[in-house]
């Protein structure tokens, strides 16, 4: 009885053993770590496994290869088709393999002359782990397998279909650099990398996204970005626990500061240079694999307003530039709020032609002014959204002749008047002004409170309603740094970089708020002004 | 890091600038109360003149015990009781205060510009705003004055310079029509003026430094007096003798603007920029009376004071002042009138000799130093 008890006993823990064992090395569910099994010395276990784990996919490609004297060495070269470069695998793994013709005693000695001698791949990774050997395959690692070894080799040769740099099409410049990021992130890096050819540049990668193991890179200069920023963006990081990140605007939401704000408090961009600029003036970029759109931070206010061209036109353009953006987010923000405000409750500012002439054209409209600018703006938006989902041969032409046709129509239906129409023309053209898209967002999504607030309560609405927006501006931070600083708080040298663009050689130093210790920016000697007018 | 926590003397002196001018702006000279306006520019400077040594003891009192609020200090040189009740009625006038300009601009709007939209639809909004504000804390009112005060202070110079085509400096003349005496009045009522930046006492622990304290202090008394003078010598020059009669005299000069024909009447400009003012100033008052309400009810925090205090100004602003005759008639003793400046005087006075009482007793009159040298 005692002996058959610990047989069914033995029985259990046996089965128990080998169920897990046999369980699929794949992704652990939900924790995305790795199991910790090791290889078998079987091949063709190991095979197995890494078959098992990704559940028989097609695209799996495992090449069984014979090498040795005679042949004695079993081998297997496993990878993603798509995710590799095929003639790499052949010439740099599969040749060299093949052609292994010394007899050596042990899978160790294969494993190592394969590393140190006959593998002609820059990177090659020794693997103990199972899960960790699925993973390398599966980040498009090309494995080589050997029989008896408890180690499979992970060479670097991946190689998948990718669009060259070209000019970013949301950030286009009429001066300056026309190459862009795109979706891979080492090429992104090496854009970076050219540009600011200095060990200094530090390039911290980890994985994020538990399902998606999204490769993400946290670039600064050491000596210029603050340890105390870098620690915190590390730690934030370190916090982010989510399936995927599939763009950097997730990742945004999940390590900014205000998540509830409309206003954007990271910076993003797909431009080289404006990354390179903003990394020497101390700040962090966070890059992200399989997306052209590069976070910057510690973001502030201002930044939203500036562009790259800013820096390399002269300063007077780049000053006109600067207050004409501003002058484009005012309006956008608050033409057609002051336009209710006005024709509703504050007749009296106007000239009295002027008011007799938008009173005329108002004549027969059946809807009070905040309905009509309302109908105005909602079909305004409604244009644009279709005018970017539309296929680009066809999008132009559809909103021209949308929105020529439908404000035409609506005039001459007598729905609104042409005053309305200029006014919503006019702000739709100003928010275009604003560089940075997801700040023209939050500004589109804030003039229809100002609208409400102005066809209740006029000027006084609009006042109360700019106070409430600066006191929630002022009160942002982004990683430390105040967002709508060197404003609030006054930062008296920073100003020169602001809404004005003084002329280079007199920003001689970054942004103090930024940087740790290395605050110069231009050496003696670097200004042009003195005895230029001499020569 | 160049970014402080603390306030510096800048943002102390845009505080108490915004505090002061905002609502001396809306309300001069009529509230001073004299027959001719034609000498009331004397008023404005020597008032100034006078307030500074008054800003200045108010300051040293601060300094000398390590940077410390009026309710610490009342408490400390006073003991818990008379500190306490020093500390509750420094809450009330502060109410009393947000209730006064919680009143005026609202009055502002009513009169300039919306006659038929009730009162308190303006005094309840400007309240939540500002104690919205109030409620982030004195470093957010801090950052936010810098900028305000330079916007408030560019549409005053705007408001005084764009009417020059009506000024007539014929009406400035005669400069003292019955003599120097009838100034002795407006000179006592616009000391008081300045002494509504007592606030500073309570803002003096966020400080970076004690000097910083004083150049704040100083800077904006110094300002402020100019454009009260300057006010003055424009809207006479504007409106001659008459101008104290005027309800909103800043407002009216602002409706005698018109711009190359196309604008005709910048008040609204005007009005919106005493908005940010105001509404900063209401915040700064409200922080103060939460934060020492806070310090007396033994509360860790003030946040949830500031909005119920906010409340109370409506209410205060609403059922002190029935109609605007009464509200007109009222201000002069509350804001400008002797009852600030007995009670302000009267407590530097107590807790001066407190203090001094204590120094010669050998007490901790010296206990907050510490915070000053550090």
């Amino acid at each position: 009885m005692g002996k058959k008890l610990l047989a069914r006993l033995l029985l259990r823990l046996t089965r128990a053993i080998a169920g897990r064992k046999s369980a699929p090395r794949g992704l652990a569910s939900g924790s995305g770590r790795p199991d910790g099994a090791g290889l078998s010395p079987d091949l063709e276990a190991n095979i197995e496994g890494i078959v098992q784990a990704f559940g028989g996919s097609g695209d799996l490609v495992v090449r069984r290869l014979r090498a040795g004297r005679s042949g004695s060495v079993s081998a297997a070269v496993v990878h993603l088709e798509g995710l590799v470069d095929k003639d790499l695998v052949a010439q740099c793994i599969i040749r060299p393999v093949t052609l292994m013709t010394e007899n050596l005693a042990s899978p160790s000695e294969v494993l190592d002359r394969l590393c140190d001698a006959l593998l002609s791949v820059t990177v090659v990774d020794q693997i103990a782990d199972a899960h960790e050997v699925a993973l390398a395959v599966a980040e498009g690692l090309c494995v080589v397998l050997i029989d008896s070894a408890r180690t499979a080799l992970a060479c670097a040769v991946q190689g998948w279909a990718q669009r060259s740099p070209e000019e970013p099409t949301t950030e286009a410049t009429v001066r300056g650099p026309k190459e862009g990021f795109v979706e891979s992130l080492r090429i992104n890096t090496s854009m970076l990398r050219r540009r600011i050819a200095d060990p200094r540049l530090h390039i911290e990668e980890r994985r994020l996204g538990r399902v998606t193991r999204t490769l993400v890179a946290m670039a600064y200069v050491q000596g210029i970005a603050r340890p105390s920023v870098i620690q915190e963006v590390r730690s934030r990081l370190d916090k982010v626990d989510v399936d995927s990140i599939q763009e950097s605007g997730q990742l945004e939401e999940l390590i900014m500061d205000a998540p509830l704000s409309p206003f954007p408090t990271i910076a993003r961009s797909e431009r080289p240079d404006r990354i390179v600029g903003a990394l020497l003036d101390g700040r962090i970029a966070i890059i992200v694999d399989g997306t052209p759109f590069v976070l910057i931070m510690p973001a502030t206010f201002m930044m939203y307003l500036t562009t790259s061209e800013d820096y390399f036109e002269l300063f007077y353009s780049g000053t006109l530039i600067r207050f004409t953006r501003l002058l484009a987010l005012t309006l956008s923000l608050l033409l057609p709020s002051v336009y209710i405000a006005v024709t509703t409750f504050h007749q009296e500012m106007l000239p009295t032609p002027l008011i007799l002439s938008i009173a005329a054209q108002r004549e027969g409209i059946p809807f009070p002014a905040f309905f009509e600018a309302l109908i105005m703006e909602i079909m305004f938006e409604l244009v644009r959204e279709a005018g970017i989902r539309l296929p680009r041969v066809i999008g132009p032409a559809i909103s021209i002749v949308g929105v020529l046709v439908l404000g035409d129509a609506a005039i001459r239906a007598g729905l609104v008047s042409p005053i309305m129409v200029i006014v919503v023309a006019a702000t739709g053209i100003a928010s275009l002004g604003t560089p940075e898209f997801s700040l023209a967002i939050s500004i589109r999504l804030l003039r229809f409170v100002f609208l409400a607030a102005a066809a209740s309560l006029g000027f006084f609405g609009i006042a109360v309603g700019v106070l409430a927006l600066y006191a929630h501006l002022t009160a942002l931070e982004s990683f430390g740094v105040p967002y709508m600083s060197p404003i609030a708080p006054v930062i008296d040298s920073e100003l020169k970089d602001t809404m004005v663009r003084a002329p280079w050689w007199a920003m001689k130093q970054r942004p103090r708020s930024l940087v740790w210790y290395n605050d110069t920016r231009l050496g003696q000697g670097s200004s042009g002004k003195d005895g230029d007018g001499e020569r | 890091m160049t970014i402080t926590h603390k306030t510096t003397a800048r943002q102390l002196g845009s505080v108490l600038f915004l505090l002061r001018v905002a609502t001396m702006t809306l309300t001069l000279p009529s509230v001073i109360g004299m027959p001719s306006s034609q000498g009331l520019w004397l008023a404005g400077i020597v008032g100034t003149v006078i307030s500074l040594p008054l800003l200045a003891w108010m300051v040293t009192l601060s300094r000398a015990e390590g940077l410390d609020d009026v309710v610490r200090i009342s408490r400390r040189l006073l003991g818990p009781i008379g500190g306490s009740t020093v500390g509750w009625l420094f809450v009330l006038y502060w109410l009393i205060l947000a209730a006064f300009e919680l009143r005026y601009i609202s009055e502002a709007y009513l009169t300039g510009t919306m006659p038929e939209t009730p009162i308190v639809v303006f005094m309840a909004l400007t309240a939540l705003v500002s104690a919205g504000i109030a409620r982030r804390g004195i470093r957010l009112i801090a950052m936010m004055a810098e900028l305000i005060a330079f916007l408030v202070l560019i549409s005053l110079l705007l408001t005084m310079v764009l009417p020059l085509d009506v000024v007539r400096l014929r009406n400035l003349l005669p400069v003292f029509p019955e003599g120097l005496q009838p100034l002795i009045l407006p000179t006592a009522t616009a000391v008081p003026l300045f002494l509504d930046m007592v606030v500073l006492m309570m803002i003096a622990p966020s400080m970076t430094s004690g000097v910083g304290l004083m150049q704040g202090t100083v800077w904006s008394a110094l300002v402020s007096g100019a454009v009260l003078t300057l006010l003055i010598v424009v809207v006479t020059a504007v409106f001659g003798p008459i101008s104290t009669a005027l309800e909103l005299p800043a407002l009216s000069l602002t409706r005698m603007i018109s711009i190359g024909g196309a604008v005709e009447r910048l008040e609204l400009i005007t009005v919106v920029s005493w908005t940010f003012g105001i509404g900063l100033a209401l915040a700064t008052v409200l922080w103060a009376a939460a934060t020492a309400s806070a310090h007396l009810l033994g509360l860790r925090c003030f946040e949830p004071l500031v909005y119920p205090l906010g409340g109370l100004a409506v209410f205060l602003g609403i059922r002190m002042w029935p109609d605007v005759s009464n509200f007109d008639k009222s201000t002069t003793a509350i804001s400008g009138g002797l009852v600030t400046s007995l009670f302000i005087l009267a407590v530097l006075a107590v807790l001066t000799a407190a203090r001094w009482l204590r120094r010669r007793a050998g007490g901790g009159g010296d206990s907050g130093r510490r915070g000053e040298t550090e």
